[in-house]
């Protein structure tokens, strides 16, 4: 490729990056304002730039911390719960013929056709029947549950696509299906692993509904809860909330930039050729 | 005799293979997912106010209610539209810019594209507070930019029955056109260089290759993304929420919403679920359509 | 294949209708005790926001501390929610049969709700015998469905509007008394470059008192009695001229910019930094002013109150007036030690220190001290003792499906999408289909 269409290349995706950073751009920069300042200059730089926001979440409320932990404990549990029932469920449906392979795929997918809000309240009254009302487990049991459909399609795809030869190369030496799955599988399947956990990760981790209704201790309030709770019923405290919000996606930016290669190369992988 | 034994034997251990490694999703997935969509199927059929005893069977007559109500037909209307506005509109940018971000061709390219990914990573809830604020009729960027270019009078594009939808479609296109346009650069990838070398040395010139070299070896890409996009369309719902409720009165409401809003808020539970199970039958009926003309098509 | 997928959901949805059967019948009353013979109560508030330092948590965290101190063995839970929030978790708890112990209730009609499906806790006797020597039964009333008293109220203040004594001063304005006078004024504000009234019409809630206050001032506490009780009608004359009077202001356009979008936070914050006269808000409006204003402060001592103005010709007394306030109900589980809670947060001191952190108003006798130093809130107080009629808001004591049909429908008025009669209409329909 020529060097002056990669210039305008870089001016068109500049440009084009500009404009959808903007929003993001008004809220980091409005953590560093007082309230005063961003209502009558809401999108300038701050001038002078305070740190009061920050401060007051990070040092003088305990609650952030305690949010951003719940927070990791139910993401990081329903990302495991999800990867330990949805690898073997999309190794059976992939791998192993069976009468009925392709019945269980299209009945995990159509769970992808359901947002969880329209099965809210029954859902409530199942937790409840099984006790897990007010309890991490039971946001945790239903946030994997619904993360199942889109997690076994992608797999699905990208098992499929592993030679059949590998397969039976370790039957010949006397190998079972686990050694295959353990032994070929699971080291192929980095990519594919790494996309389920960040799409799983960005559900779990922005879900309100659901935490809002099983959840009543403040104690086991995860973020987007935390984020309600500032904004209270009367007040809006915008540079607070804007430093909360902030800082509360730190941790996403973070594992999406660690992960961000292998989300390609999983969704090249699974979804796409899925 | 003895083979058909062994046959067995393999055949039994073979059963029990799959149902030890599709039992844990399974039981999950039907616990959680399966039982109670099927309950709010099975509560559709009755006038119910979420409390109390479940017995006035109405049978069909939700549903008639729900074709009948002029606020349901808007917020059908608003799905259709964020599903043109999706097809027109946000997957044509995502594939331009997967074109242009997608083939490592400079330094900073995965920058900008964490840029255009990063939307889709913010909760739903962020995402209404931050547009609220910037869409605010008094402070508000459309105010700001009327100050500087027009008579500035206030725009206040949340509160105007006409606009509003519109200015939410802006939000789910800026929310949403970062996970499109990663599934392209993933679906760039599978299109072999050689093949557009080959273009190239033909004389076709950019577009010829874009239309007739990059687009049909992406076409498994497009089937996945075009129906992921409808499918979302549809059940779009914490966005508009989180951005004006389905208001001003209700001409932003999509299904979802008005669900939540017609159903939930006035407890008039049998009823919501009929929505949902209109809403699902939608998807449902659009699903076997593009697995029978779209998807086995290709194959 | 698809015929199996259809035999094998059909059976699902059989198995799992019965679950739904058997989920329904079998509720379960919820343990209270736990092993160690402690008592927990849990206690579900409204938040006010404030980022980090809720005052209105930390002054029941406070009250708790106290109360669990006096009564061993007694532990309280208090879950603060955001107004939206609670609504939406208040009612999937309640509809699971499953009601946390002590909540915020507005009483009237969605509280009557609650009651008829048995989720409330009937604490007639403690009302009667004790709570009644100190809060006066017109407050107490909105807690009880057919003789039964349900919980007790902290806050009853009225709806009334609140102007800028300042901006009513760069206009050359008096304070209006009749309907008549308020539309004279509306232009000139508007000359003085202020926005004469701002309203968060985007929540409905702050719309409607509009519509109501006009519809009480038309047809009085006559027409609101003839169509609740069925001999008449919430399309009669009283409620489609309210509608026609709210259309000559609404032509004048004296609303912010965007007002069919604002939220009430909006509202407030147009008052509190002093860029609108005037909003109808109850009596929390002070308070949230100065939440959302840039100072920090509000307007300060230029903010006074006068009541809603006469509408000549009209049915409704001047004095009538609409309100409603805050309160706690029991959910049907409480341990018997709620209603202690309850009487602890209704001590004089108690309700006195809400009036300094939610700037309510106090129900509580003699609580009124606290508000002696504020001549609006005597003001209010005054309004509110004098009143012949006292009508809870429509979209608390209407059922859930018709207050939220209210709410609908006086929004569309403000949005010129429907006329007067469509709007009282609309309401009688939804008012007939609740029954």
């Amino acid at each position: 490729m020529v060097n002056k269409s990669n210039t305008s290349r870089i001016i068109i995706g500049v440009v084009c990056a500009a404009i959808f950073f903007f929003p993001v751009y008004a809220v980091a920069i409005g953590g560093f304002k007082t309230n005063g300042q961003l209502l009558n200059d809401p999108f300038g730089l701050p001038n002078p730039a305070t740190f009061e926001a920050y401060k007051m979440i990070l040092l003088k409320s305990a609650d952030f911390w305690v949010f951003l932990g719940n927070s990791v404990v139910v993401s990081g549990l329903v990302i495991l719960l999800t990867l330990v029932t949805a690898i073997p469920a999309a190794l059976a449906i992939s791998r192993i013929e069976f009468r009925g392979n392709k019945f269980f795929y299209n009945f995990f997918i159509m769970g992808m056709l359901f947002p969880i809000t329209v099965a809210i309240l029954p859902l409530y009254l199942q937790l409840r029947n099984f006790g897990l009302l007010g309890t991490r487990l039971g946001l945790i049991l239903s946030q994997a549950a619904f993360s199942l459909p889109m997690s076994i399609f992608i797999m699905t795809g990208f098992f499929k696509d592993i030679p059949k030869d590998l397969q039976e190369a370790v039957y010949i030496d006397g190998g079972t299906f686990f050694t295959f799955g353990f032994k070929i599988i699971l080291p192929l399947s980095s990519p594919v692993i790494s996309t389920v956990t960040i799409i799983t990760l960005i559900q779990s981790w922005n879900q309100f509904l659901m935490p809002l209704l099983v959840l009543n201790d403040t104690n086991k309030f995860t973020i987007p809860l935390g984020i309600m709770q500032f904004q209270g019923q009367f007040t809006t405290n915008w540079n607070q909330i804007m430093a909360f919000i902030t800082i509360a996606l730190l941790p996403m930016v973070l594992l999406y930039i660690f992960l961000q290669k292998y989300i390609i190369s999983g969704l090249t992988a699974g979804a796409v050729k899925g | 005799m003895v083979s058909l034994t062994a046959k067995r034997q393999e055949n039994a251990r073979k059963v029990a293979l799959v149902a030890a490694l599709l039992a844990p999703a399974t039981v999950l997935f039907v616990l959680f997912v399966v039982v109670p969509v099927v309950q709010a199927g099975y509560y559709s059929f009755f006038k119910w106010n979420g409390i109390g005893s479940l017995d006035n069977f109405i049978g069909l007559k939700n549903f008639g209610k729900i074709f009948k109500d002029k606020i349901f037909h808007i917020a059908l209307i608003n799905n259709i539209k964020v599903v043109v506005a999706s097809l027109v509109i946000q997957l044509p940018l995502a594939f331009f810019l997967a074109l242009l971000l997608g083939r490592s061709r400079f330094r900073g390219e995965a920058i900008l594209r964490s840029i255009f990914f990063f939307p889709y990573i913010l909760a739903e809830i962020v995402s209404g507070i931050i547009w609220k604020f910037i869409y605010n009729p008094q402070f508000g960027l459309p105010t700001i930019l009327s100050r500087l270019f027009l008579d500035g009078h206030e725009i206040g594009l949340m509160g105007d029955p006409h606009r509003a939808f519109n200015a939410i479609l802006v939000v789910i296109i800026w929310k949403y056109l970062g996970f499109h346009m990663v599934l392209y650069i993933a679906g760039l990838q599978g299109v072999p260089s050689e093949l557009e070398d080959a273009a190239v040395v033909d004389g076709a010139n950019k577009f010829q290759i874009i239309w007739n070299v990059i687009i049909p070896s992406m076409k498994s890409t497009f089937i996945i993304s075009i129906f992921m996009s409808i499918i979302g369309a549809f059940n779009i719902f914490d966005v508009v929420w989180a951005l004006g409720q389905g208001g001003p009165v209700h001409t932003s409401e999509t299904l979802v919403t008005y669900l939540y809003n017609f159903g939930f808020k006035r407890f008039a539970f049998g009823y919501g679920s009929a929505v949902a199970v209109t809403l699902f039958l939608i998807c449902f009926v659009f699903n076997i359509f593009y697995q029978k003309f779209v998807v086995s098509e290709e194959k | 294949m698809k015929k199996r997928i259809l035999v094998v959901l059909l059976l699902l949805a059989l198995i799992s209708s019965g679950t739904a059967l058997f989920a329904n019948g079998q509720q379960e009353p919820a343990e209270e005790q736990a092993g160690d013979g402690t008592t927990t109560i849990t206690w579900w508030a409204l938040s006010g926001g404030g980022g980090a330092d809720d005052p209105r948590e930390n002054a029941r965290l406070e009250m708790i501390k106290e109360f669990e101190a006096a009564h061993p063995g007694v532990h309280v839970d208090l879950v603060m929610l955001e107004n939206e929030a609670f609504k939406q978790k208040i009612q999937v708890a309640i509809q699971a049969g499953d009601p946390p112990d002590l909540f915020h209730s507005w009483g009237g009609g969605v509280m009557a709700e609650y009651a008829a499906a048995g989720m409330l806790k009937d604490i007639t006797p403690a009302v009667e015998n004790e709570l009644s020597k100190t809060i006066g039964l017109g407050a107490l009333g909105v807690y009880s469905v057919l003789g039964q008293y349900y919980g007790a109220p902290y806050d009853m203040g009225a709806v009334g509007m609140w102007y800028n004594k300042d901006i009513f001063e760069a206009a050359g304005v008096e304070v209006p008394t009749t309907w008549a006078e308020l539309l004279s004024i509306i232009p000139k504000i508007k000359e003085a470059g202020y926005i004469p009234i701002s309203v968060g019409a985007g929540d409905k809630w702050p719309a409607m008192y509009w519509w109501v206050y006009l519809a009480m001032r038309c047809g009085g506490q006559d027409a609101f009695n003839k169509a609740y009780s069925g001999s008449g009608s919430f399309a009669d004359a009283p409620y489609v001229k309210a509608g026609e009077l709210l259309n000559e202001l609404i032509a004048l356009e004296p609303f912010q910019t965007g007002f069919l979008g604002s939220s009430y936070d909006d509202e407030a914050s147009l008052m509190g930094n002093g860029k609108a006269a005037m909003e109808l808000m109850g009596q929390w409006a002070p308070a949230v002013e100065v939440a959302n204003s840039v100072s920090g402060t509000g307007i300060g001592d230029s903010l006074g109150w006068f009541a809603f103005p006469a509408v000549a010709g009209g049915a409704g007394a001047a004095t009538d007036v609409m309100g409603g306030g805050g309160g706690y109900v029991l959910g049907k589980d409480a341990p018997e030690e709620t209603v202690e809670l309850l009487k602890f947060f209704l001590t004089k001191e108690n309700n006195m220190k809400m009036v300094e952190v939610e700037g309510s108003v106090p129900v509580v006798a003699g609580a009124d001290e606290a508000v002696k130093g504020n001549p609006n809130m005597v003001k209010m107080i005054d309004t509110i003792a004098s009143a012949g009629y006292y009508q809870l808001y429509y979209d608390q004591i209407l059922p859930p499906a018709v207050g939220a049909a209210v709410n609908d429908a006086v929004a569309s008025l403000f949005a010129g999408m429907s006329t007067p009669e469509e709007c009282a209409q609309s309401i009688q329909d939804a008012w007939e289909a609740s029954k």
